[in-house]
């Protein structure tokens, strides 16, 4: 019987601080991907080139040297820039599925005491149901 | 706050208390782990079908199953959202114990509870011994007469402030823990170590937690960062470093002073640091301390994904043949730093690496500061205290682009805490139990026998090596302090703990002892004595040297003897003498020449008698340096090493005052009983200065002595002579006459017991030496020496006479 001493105390949970805890969760698990996928610093150095990689151009001008240089640089900047928005995406697509998910667990977790409470009935309604031999 | 009040708090964590009490912790484990287990097999059923009939009553039973799963589940989610809880404002144990303290016997429910059952486990006292308590006291605490003493900077109820309050209220348990060696702060020390340990276990265990989850490296931080080719070549990454590698469990250590380096490394412009130290590792230790912080992503965000790399100055300057090139490359190496932007350069010796690219024409400084100035650099610089005040200091150009930290040495308490997380470590590895007691005695006998540089490593070691000495394959063995007490005798050759028996009788006998080998000076002995008594029983503090001593007096009256007996008695062996000649320290070089000379001495000989010499003579710096040593117990090195000094017994010999002496003994006052003057004239006169003398443990008098102690010194010779001709079987007999006559000739004064001395050498030993020469005198004989009136001596066969 003391089993039943639990259950107030465990409705009156899951319906009060459960439910900020889990507003807290929520928090902590967006504040961490949106760092996991470092979103704000790749969208801060979006156009830099990749890993600083750069060629330095000599102080006398020299038509064919600037002209590579131009084009090493746009190519280590288009690198960058592609390699940043890949996982820029990846990391905003992975918040979306995140939020979905997490609000469909959470109107889940309403009907949670129902729904065990349910199997519990239907479970037990099958276990007792008599085998036809 | 009282009993009642604390009853009201218990209320934030009631639900998971009634959890606790319905299925505990242990239980909720089990009952899931069946369940899992059921529903494996049901499934099987199931799938294979192996009861057709059954079908439907096993997709019944797996649905109860399965329902119990879900709640048993989201109990222990109940139970961790109140146990990890941020807000409460009581300790979850402490809540717990309150809870099921029923009767008006406070005390009682604390022992009884789970935590306090750990706490007595850990000061090793057994539960038998426990319940003996119980059963047999007088008193019990009530709830209206206990109270909580609270901690005003935390306001959480802890187990320490509970446990802490116990003590304070129950004087009978207090007793009791006394009578286990368990003071009050011993009492304190074992609960934070247990607290902090249950902290631990929340931090490992939440992980959801913010700071938890932001230990998880992100990804894509390097592409925005450039290239540092050219550091690669001539450094590596912090990690690398060998403080590094065990930094992980000192974390807690550094707390602070990796905030003080975060917190300059944050600023916009001039964000480089100085780090000034007296301990070569512990500079290296700050600088580790934070690169671990920055891989567990637990830092300011200025200084997140921050690279920590040190420059090897040695391999630079050695692959360098020429100035410019050295300039160059050095140049191209910080460039790069430069424009990687992510990098934090650490400098390991500052001043080493000006000094030797001086010797290539390489003005570091200059270089330094003209890269420094673009403000894009971040350098950590790491400079020992001697060598920053010789080559840094009053260089302003560059100074003033570094923030200086002077790093305090680790405290007592920080070594308290390195140990409690080795014991942690070592216990999870090997079949071991710390008790409080034996951490304790770790930290001591480190702290008195291994303070050199790296005090916590020395502790360390000394931990690993208590463990594995008491190990017996997968038993459970409880360390204890006298298990560690044993090992630090076993190294260090000094006997630990409890007075044995035959110490105490040499301790009780000590004055008996030294009057062995010395004459007279009753005064002199009985105070060296008491005060070595003093340090023997653990009364004194254990930093300062094992003893000290100024020994004034006159030349000859048995100061080298007596630093000569004390090094037998305690040392076992009466070379164990370290000698130093003050007189040759008192040029301007002297302190420098001394502190080599100390160094390498007592690094070679730590356990001894440092005997210094005509003390007087050496220079005030000189002076200075041993009231360090005095109060302190080591002395840093020229090279920046720390010399410990603290199992040295320390004698200071010293002529000053002998002329006022003398002058006493010719008015026929009594020496002894003029002391104080004699001290006063001496400090008066600027030989010494108050605070030094009032460092030694004692400043002994000797006093001249009289021709009654000059006699037995003549016989004691004249004995020890006898042990030398031993084993050619020839004795000389000690008759009145001749001592007498040895007296009278060799009276001086101003050298006293040493002239003596000389004149046995030159009178006696030269006659017994001539006569075996001459065969006058053979193997076997027994001879006796007769003075005549023209002042020879007659040498006749004893048994003749």
């Amino acid at each position: 019987m003391n089993f039943l001493l639990i259950i107030p105390h465990y409705i009156s949970w899951h319906y009060t601080k459960a439910i900020s805890d889990l507003i807290g969760l929520f928090k902590n698990f967006i504040w961490f991907l949106w760092n996991f996928f470092s979103i704000k610093l790749l969208l801060k150095t979006l156009f830099l080139p990749f890993k600083k990689l750069n060629v330095q151009r000599t102080k006398r001008f020299d038509l064919e040297d600037f002209f590579s240089a131009l084009v090493t640089n746009f190519l280590m900047r288009l690198i960058g820039f592609g390699i940043r928005l890949m996982f820029i995406v990846m990391g905003i697509f992975s918040l979306i599925c995140f939020i979905f998910l997490y609000a469909m667990f959470f109107i889940i977790w309403f009907m949670l005491p129902l729904l065990i409470l349910s199997m519990f009935v239907l479970g037990f309604i099958a276990l007792i149901k008599i085998p036809r031999l | 706050m009282k009993f009642y009040q604390i009853a009201q708090k218990v209320l934030e964590v009631y639900p998971a208390l009634v959890l606790e009490k319905v299925f505990s912790n242990n239980f909720r484990s089990i009952i899931r782990k069946v369940i899992i287990y059921l529903i494996g097999v049901l499934f099987i059923f199931l799938i294979l079908n192996l009861a057709p009939t059954f079908q439907y009553n096993i997709r019944g039973a797996l649905f109860i199953l399965f329902g119990f799963w879900i709640l048993f589940y989201l109990l222990e989610a109940m139970f961790y959202s109140y146990y990890f809880s941020k807000n409460k404002t009581i300790d979850f144990e402490v809540a717990r114990i309150v809870n099921d303290t029923k009767s008006e016997d406070i005390t009682k429910y604390f022992l009884e509870s789970r935590m306090g059952s750990f706490v007595m486990t850990r000061l090793g006292i057994s539960k038998k011994e426990v319940e003996r308590f119980l059963s047999e006291r007088k008193d019990k605490i009530t709830k209206d007469e206990f109270m909580i003493i609270e901690n005003d900077s935390d306001p959480v109820i802890s187990v320490t402030e509970y446990a802490r309050s116990i003590i304070h209220f129950d004087i009978e348990f207090a007793s009791f823990l006394r009578a286990f060696g368990v003071d009050a702060n011993t009492w304190r020390g074992v609960l934070d170590w247990i607290g902090q340990n249950q902290k631990m276990y929340i931090e490992r265990s939440a992980w959801w937690h913010r700071d938890r989850l932001s230990r998880i490296p992100s990804i894509g931080r390097e592409w925005s960062y450039g290239q540092i080719y050219n550091l690669e070549k001539y450094g590596y990454p912090i990690s690398l470093e060998p403080v590094f590698q065990s930094i992980s469990g000192k974390l807690s250590l550094f707390e602070e002073s990796v905030n003080s380096l975060e917190r300059i490394l944050s600023k916009q412009s001039g964000a480089n640091i100085l780090l000034i130290s007296g301990e070569k590792m512990l500079a290296m230790q700050w600088v580790s301390a934070l690169a671990k912080e920055i891989e567990n992503g637990t830092v300011r965000t200025e200084v997140e994904g921050k690279k920590v790399y040190v420059l090897e100055t040695d391999s630079i300057i050695d692959s360098m043949k020429e100035k410019t090139e050295l300039e160059s490359e050095l140049n191209n190496v910080l460039v790069q730093v430069m424009n990687a932007g992510n990098v934090i350069l650490v400098i390991k010796d500052l001043p080493h690496f000006i000094i030797s690219a001086n010797a290539l024409d390489v003005d570091i400084k200059n270089l330094l500061a003209n890269a420094l100035s673009s403000e894009r650099l971040q350098v950590i610089a790491v400079a020992n205290k001697n060598a920053y005040h010789e080559t840094i200091e009053t260089a302003h150009d560059l100074t003033r682009y570094f923030e200086k930290i002077i790093i305090p040495d680790l405290g007592h308490d920080a070594i308290v805490q390195v140990v409690n997380n080795e014991a942690n470590i070592i216990e999870s590895k090997m079949p071991v139990f710390f008790t409080y007691q034996s951490i304790l005695e770790v930290v001591k006998s480190s702290e008195k026998f291994f303070a050199d540089d790296s005090l916590s490593d020395k502790a360390i070691d000394l931990m690993n090596e208590v463990a594995s000495s008491v190990v017996k394959g997968k038993k459970l063995q409880i360390i204890k302090k006298e298990d560690v007490e044993n090992v630090v005798e076993k190294r260090t050759g000094i006997p630990q703990g409890e007075i044995k028996d035959k110490e105490k009788d040499k301790l009780n006998n000590l004055e008996s002892i030294l009057h062995k080998r010395i004459v007279g000076q009753d005064l002199a002995i009985n105070s060296i004595s008491s005060a070595i008594r003093r340090s023997r029983a653990g009364l004194t503090d254990s930093k300062r040297p094992t003893g000290s001593f100024l020994f004034l007096g006159p030349t000859g009256v048995g100061k080298t003897e007596t630093t000569k007996a004390l090094a037998e008695v305690f040392f076992g062996d009466e070379n164990k003498i370290i000698r130093v000649d003050m007189s040759e320290y008192s040029s301007d070089n002297a302190l420098e020449k001394l502190m080599n000379t100390l160094s390498a001495k007592v690094r070679e000989s730590q356990y001894g008698v440092l005997l210094l010499d005509e003390f007087e003579k050496s220079s005030r710096e000189i002076h200075d340096l041993f009231l360090q040593v005095l109060d302190e117990g080591y002395f840093t090195d020229t090279r920046g090493e720390r010399i410990n000094a603290r199992n040295l017994i320390i004698i200071a010999t010293s002529n000053a005052g002998s002329d006022l002496i003398y002058e006493f003994i010719k008015e026929n006052k009594n020496v002894i009983l003029e002391q104080q003057s004699i001290v006063d004239k001496i400090i008066k006169d600027g030989i010494y200065r108050p605070e030094l003398l009032n460092r030694f443990d004692g400043v002994i008098l000797f006093h001249p002595l009289d021709e009654n102690a000059l006699s037995n010194i003549v016989k004691l010779m004249i004995d020890s002579l006898n042990k030398r001709l031993a084993d050619k079987n020839i004795n000389v007999v000690t008759t009145d006459e001749l001592v007498n006559y040895l007296v009278k000739i060799g009276i001086d004064p101003k050298f006293g017991a040493r002239a003596v001395k000389r004149t046995i050498q030159d009178v006696v030993e030269k006659k017994v030496a001539d006569s075996m020469i001459k065969g006058e005198i053979k193997n076997g004989d027994k001879i006796s020496l007769i003075p005549q009136e023209n002042g020879d001596l007659i040498v006749n066969e004893f048994s003749k006479k």
